[in-house]
């Protein structure tokens, strides 16, 4: 989870394009993703991420992504498969429980879709710095500041969330609670409850949080920006690009 | 019986080494003080000892069992461990409830356990807050909460990563005579500190860990003496042994001031005047 959301530094072109067109691509990009209902759309926008992660430099760690999100819609496609009685039957799962033609293509599209609708928000996020982004929603988009905050905050606290999960969880190993089982039920039941201790101390870090912003002036004046976000000749050609993705997908779907 | 051999480690492949080769044999009922700069790489080697973090390469054998093989949940009934920061380890509502967390799962007899909570909380002076949240509790008091969920345990090694920060001088003292008769009683102890003043007082054996190395790994006295390898840890001798350093060879033994004053009496009676 935290690899999936974290900035990489590095110094490609992805990483030096405008923020506002990144966050322009990975939106219409998702939209384009749920609206369009081809394979090959879906499998050539999965392409074309994996592309630009390889050309920036973050394979790996799309790959992760990847990797997770695979797990995520294989589910996903279990259940869809299980649930779609109608069209040619193949075979019987369970007495009763046919796996269909259409089953197959409709459960295979829904898994597609949200790898390949997650995985360039996951992109953009780790080719774009965190303030980049905020300068971008507010000076670009007219985001107000204290919502632009509230969003970017939110997806900067997921990792540490999970630091802070890992942290509670070393601390019942240590005195002797099996956190670290390796058999997957249990380990639900034993993860359950630490939801609340999860819970409190969020609470309490938000609360520590909004008081150190109050005491450094939060909100109280206009804001400027330390780095101008210029456009460039690369910029320009990139919006192309998006919005011919979406004129390509309108199109097809 | 703890064993570290050729142990090093990086958090992941691509950061920097954090332990160096570290070599470590730690027998049973020893006070052994580790000490070093911020970052030296103290709390990633204590982490080492019940699982935490396993080694990159080397071994860690605890009372016989590997660390790289054996579950942190197996080992605990072996260490006890106190996090550096109170607010890691608490996560209960109350604090009668955060003690008893670690007996329960040591599977300690229900009998037992409240017996066991009353005598910890009454050592370290918290019967009076058993029924508070931990969270609205003071620094000190919370320090003192994880200090009590540990040392419920009755483990045989107890690995405290600086359990008396946060303390005030009289807290820092009872929370260091407790260490002290868990030691005499045969428990091994691990520490990390800062204050050269708490190692120098307690601790039998002092090893300074410096950029993930072993600098110094010897009795407390002889490395507390070694001013240039503590100087390269940004630390300082106590003051008693700065100045029994400073008063030449005969007071190379000096290590408190009831010594102190020995030694000086002997030295002037033995040099004519008398007392
Ligand atoms: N989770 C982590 N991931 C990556 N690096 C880490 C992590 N935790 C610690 N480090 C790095 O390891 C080094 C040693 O850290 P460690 O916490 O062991 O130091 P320490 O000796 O305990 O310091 P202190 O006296 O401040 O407690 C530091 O350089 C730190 O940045
Ligand atoms: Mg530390």
């Amino acid at each position: 989870m935290k690899q999936m959301l974290e900035y990489v530094h590095g110094n490609s072109i992805f990483h030096r394009l405008n923020p506002l067109i990144k966050l322009i691509w990975a939106f219409v990009t998702c939209v384009a993703c749920f609206i369009s209902s081809s394979h090959l759309f879906l499998l050539g926008v999965l392409l074309m991420t994996i592309v630009i992660a390889g050309i920036s430099g973050v394979l790996g760690r799309a790959m992760g992504v990847f990797k997770a999100l695979l797990v995520l819609g294989l589910f996903l496609m279990l259940f869809q498969l299980l649930f779609t009685p109608h069209g040619r039957v193949y075979f019987y799962i369970l007495p009763g429980v046919p796996v269909t033609d259409l089953g197959l293509s409709f459960s295979l599209l829904l898994m597609l879709k949200m790898m390949a609708a997650l995985s360039p928000l996951s992109l953009m996020l780790m080719l774009t710095p965190m303030n980049e982004l905020l300068t971008a929603m507010t000076h670009n988009l007219r985001v107000p500041y204290r919502y632009a905050f509230v969003v970017v905050t939110a997806l900067r606290f997921i990792p540490t969330f999970s630091q802070e999960m890992d942290q509670i969880m070393q601390a019942q190993r240590s005195r002797g609670h099996e956190t670290d089982t390796r058999n997957p039920f249990k380990k639900v039941r034993v993860i359950l409850p630490m939801c609340i201790p999860l819970l409190i101390s969020s609470v309490r870090r938000v609360e520590t949080m909004a008081i150190s912003l109050e005491t450094r002036g939060f909100c109280t004046g206009p804001r400027s920006c330390r780095k101008k976000l210029g456009f460039t000749l690369f910029d320009l050609l990139a919006i192309i690009i998006v919005v011919a993705v979406l004129l390509l997908s309108i199109a097809i779907g | 019986m703890i064993s570290i051999r050729n142990l090093t480690y990086r958090y992941n492949k691509k950061a920097p080494l954090i332990l160096d080769h570290i070599n470590l044999e730690i027998g049973h009922g020893e006070f052994v003080a580790l000490i070093g700069q911020n970052g030296a790489g103290k709390t990633t080697l204590l982490k080492q000892l019940n699982g935490l973090l396993r080694p990159s390469s080397g071994s860690v054998t605890i009372n016989g069992l590997d660390t790289a093989t054996t579950r942190t949940s197996e080992l605990a009934r072996h260490i006890g461990y106190l996090f550096q920061n109170p607010d890691h380890q608490i996560f209960c509502n109350t604090v009668y409830d955060e003690i008893r967390f670690g007996l329960v799962n040591i599977k300690c007899q229900p009998e037992l356990i409240d017996e066991r909570i009353r005598k910890i909380s009454g050592l370290l002076g918290l019967d009076h807050i058993l029924a508070r949240n931990p969270f609205t509790l003071s620094r000190g008091e919370r320090q003192r909460v994880a200090l009590a969920s540990v040392l419920a345990l009755e483990t045989d090694i107890l690995v405290l990563d600086e359990p008396t920060t946060g303390q005030d001088y009289k807290e820092c003292m009872e929370i260091m005579e407790i260490v002290k008769s868990l030691n005499e009683q045969g428990k091994t102890i691990i520490m990390v500190s800062h204050d050269m003043e708490v190692v120098g007082d307690y601790c039998k054996r002092t090893i300074i860990l410096n950029n993930g190395r072993v600098l110094e790994d010897d009795e407390t006295s002889i490395v507390l003496r070694k001013s240039q390898s503590l100087g390269m840890s940004g630390l300082e001798p106590p003051q008693i042994i700065q100045l029994a350093l400073r008063l030449g060879s005969s007071f190379h033994k000096v290590n408190s001031p009831e010594e102190m004053a020995k030694t000086i009496i002997s030295c002037t009676v033995s040099g004519g005047v008398r007392v």
